[in-house]
């Protein structure tokens, strides 16, 4: 009885192959090599009646007639195969079958992945304090020859890192303001003391909520820029460019991002600022009935100018903490797409914690200062 | 039922970064024939491939693959068709996410329903063919050097045992002797698979060697098509220029 794929010939000892020996029919040939009773007097392989045959069919009939090879100890014949598919079948058979196992890759203990990373995560923050130390070095010798300042790369990280972001951070302080005012409202209404919203906002935006959500914007929306930048540069071999042109990369690429973000948080955190307070104005004015006039003759006695520099001291070390982190990741990024997707997470994560690591300190420091 | 004119092209036009590529370009392609398209840099050949491919839309003109109209055929037939064609970019594009094995595998098992045991056999069978050792399986393209990353990347686009293969400058950042190598894992795929191969091309030995036909592109359009020799003897300046050159004569005497 003929098979889809297989039969038996009317002598017992010829095996026939029928059909498409492809792809395609990977599964159903293997099913029916697996379920047919091969007689142990086979010695001959019919092709005659195989329509068409690609790598993966003549690789499992390769593979058939080699295990059957192995249990009868006579040579087997090929009998009525094209001139295609028997250099096909030659083309598949390698002398050994070894090629067919894939190499293991040891998984190492966790005893061995736990130092692992800890020796990683070691010689990261020393090569970071390296990339710190070397660009310390070309900052001062460009202090020396300020000829070679690139200001043109100062000015356009200003406009892509600053100019650019003005409107989500106006529109997002506002909102937070808003909010604020909104959830600080309905306490203070309770006691009456509706006009001290103006200190609570006043001291709050200023001192802690603008430079953090500026600094937490510009962690999201330029420092992974700058590492997805760098780091698409180093795959590209742009970077090896520079080097070998004599220019060190980061005269040219990372101390322009630096330099920008250390004086562009500072204005983004007044414009955040305003904005802030703006947000909270609207929102007294409507639901607390403190008027805007009210407002701003509260606001010039209740807040402090200390409040507005402890908040500005703080927002460019944050713009130090992004740049500095995002073009760090952007250089260790190695080879493929996907580390640069790794470094742009690591880097915005990274940026974002020590900022408010940095925050924490800031606090700690001006409590102790009486400031 | 048989097709026996796989590709064919009709009067096309492509309008990129201002300027025609292509003003009138029609050349069809039959079952069994390893084809190169040549021109010089900028003539718009890989623009061609890349349209071929369904990857770039010509500003005008006609496509047909397999006997279908491209862009005006069924999504299903689509799919079917680009299972039946195997890619060999300029640079491999390799999923950079995937080791060399998974990336053999990655077609085979988005489109296959076989187990894995039988999918990681095929692509192993697969690396072997383009002359990889089983070690570079588990390794990631980015491990790889530029030559081991395109065989792997060829070992890909063979993983369904495609009908057509294009290549985009499948010998670009080889050595002349895995390159050789490669033109004669080509042919002879050719021969055993009844596999046609379009390539996009500037190796001449290439070009001696393995290729049936070679279609021209200059000015936008089909200067000449026909076989190497017949190339050779041609007049129009840019093709003569072509072949007759000092590199060329080096490189096929």
């Amino acid at each position: 009885m003929p098979g889809t794929y297989l039969s038996i010939g009317e002598d017992k000892t010829t095996l026939c192959c029928h059909g498409e020996w492809t792809l395609w029919h990977l599964i159903a040939i293997k099913n029916a090599l697996i379920d047919s009773e091969i007689p142990t007097k086979i010695n001959k392989i019919d092709g005659s009646k195989i329509t068409k045959m690609d790598s993966a069919g003549a690789l499992v009939l390769q593979q058939f007639l080699y295990t059957l090879q192995q249990h009868q100890h006579q040579p087997l014949k090929l009998m009525a195969f094209e001139e295609a598919q028997l250099a096909l079948l030659k083309l598949v058979t390698r002398p050994d079958q070894q090629w067919r196992e894939i190499p293991r890759i040891a998984r190492p203990n966790f005893l061995a992945r736990l130092g692992l990373s800890t020796i990683n995560y070691t010689v990261g923050f020393l090569n970071y304090l390296n990339f710190i130390g070397e660009l310390t070095m070309i900052f001062l010798q460009l202090l020396r020859h300020p000829k070679r300042i690139p200001w043109r790369a100062c000015v356009s990280v200003i406009e892509s890192t600053g100019v650019m972001a003005l409107p989500i951070i106006a529109l997002l302080s506002f909102l937070i303001g808003v909010v604020l005012t909104y959830q600080m409202g309905l306490q203070l209404r309770n006691y009456g003391a509706n006009i001290y919203i103006v200190d609570f906002l006043g001291i709050s935006i200023l001192r802690e909520f603008a430079p953090l959500i500026t600094a937490i914007i510009i962690a999201g929306r330029s420092g992974s820029a700058f590492t997805a930048q760098l780091g698409t540069m180093k795959i590209r071999q742009e970077i090896d460019a520079l080097q070998t042109m004599g220019i060190a990369p980061a005269e040219l690429l990372i101390l322009p991002k630096i330099a920008a973000l250390f004086f562009v948080l500072p204005l983004l955190t007044v414009w955040a600022s305003l904005f802030g307070i703006f947000g909270g104005m609207v929102v007294s004015n409507s639901m607390l009935h403190v008027s805007y006039t009210d407002f701003l003759d509260r606001f010039y006695t209740a807040v402090s100018v200390k409040s507005y520099i402890t908040g500005m001291i703080k927002a460019p070390v944050f713009g130090l903490i992004i740049a500095s982190i995002g073009c760090y990741q952007g250089m260790q990024v190695t080879g493929s797409a996907t580390s640069v997707g790794e470094r742009t997470t690591i880097s915005v994560v990274q940026s974002i914690f020590f900022i408010i690591v940095a925050d924490a300190l800031f606090s700690i420091l001006f409590s102790t200062l009486k400031i | 039922m048989v097709i026996d004119t796989l590709i064919d092209v009709k009067h096309l036009k492509t309008y990129l970064g201002q300027h025609w590529v292509h003003r009138d370009i029609s050349f069809s392609i039959t079952s069994g024939e390893i084809v190169a398209i040549v021109g010089g840099s900028g003539s718009g050949k890989s623009t061609i491939l890349r349209e071929i491919l369904g990857l770039l839309k010509p500003a005008s003109g006609t496509i047909y693959l397999f006997g279908e109209q491209l862009h005006h055929m069924p999504m299903q037939i689509y799919h079917k068709i680009q299972q039946r064609c195997g890619i060999l970019f300029q640079e491999g594009a390799l999923f950079s996410s995937l080791n060399v094995l998974e990336n053999i595998a990655f077609p085979l098992r988005q489109f296959t329903t076989l187990n894995p045991d039988s999918i990681a056999e095929i692509a192993l069978l697969k690396l072997a063919l383009v002359g990889l050792s089983p070690d570079t399986a588990v390794k990631y393209p980015a491990e790889l050097s530029g030559g081991m990353q395109k065989r792997a990347a060829l070992a890909r686009a063979l993983a369904l045992d495609p009908e057509v293969l294009f290549l985009d400058e499948p010998s670009s950042g080889l050595d002349p002797v895995s390159a050789a190598e490669q033109d004669e894992l080509l042919l002879q795929l050719q021969g055993t698979l009844r596999l046609t191969i379009v390539m996009v091309t500037h190796d001449l030995s290439t070009l001696a060697t393995i290729v049936n036909r070679i279609i021209f592109i200059g000015e936008g359009k089909v200067i000449a098509d026909g076989t190497y020799n017949e190339l050779k003897a041609n007049r129009h300046p840019e093709v003569h220029a072509f072949f007759h050159n000092t590199r060329a004569e080096i490189a096929t005497t």
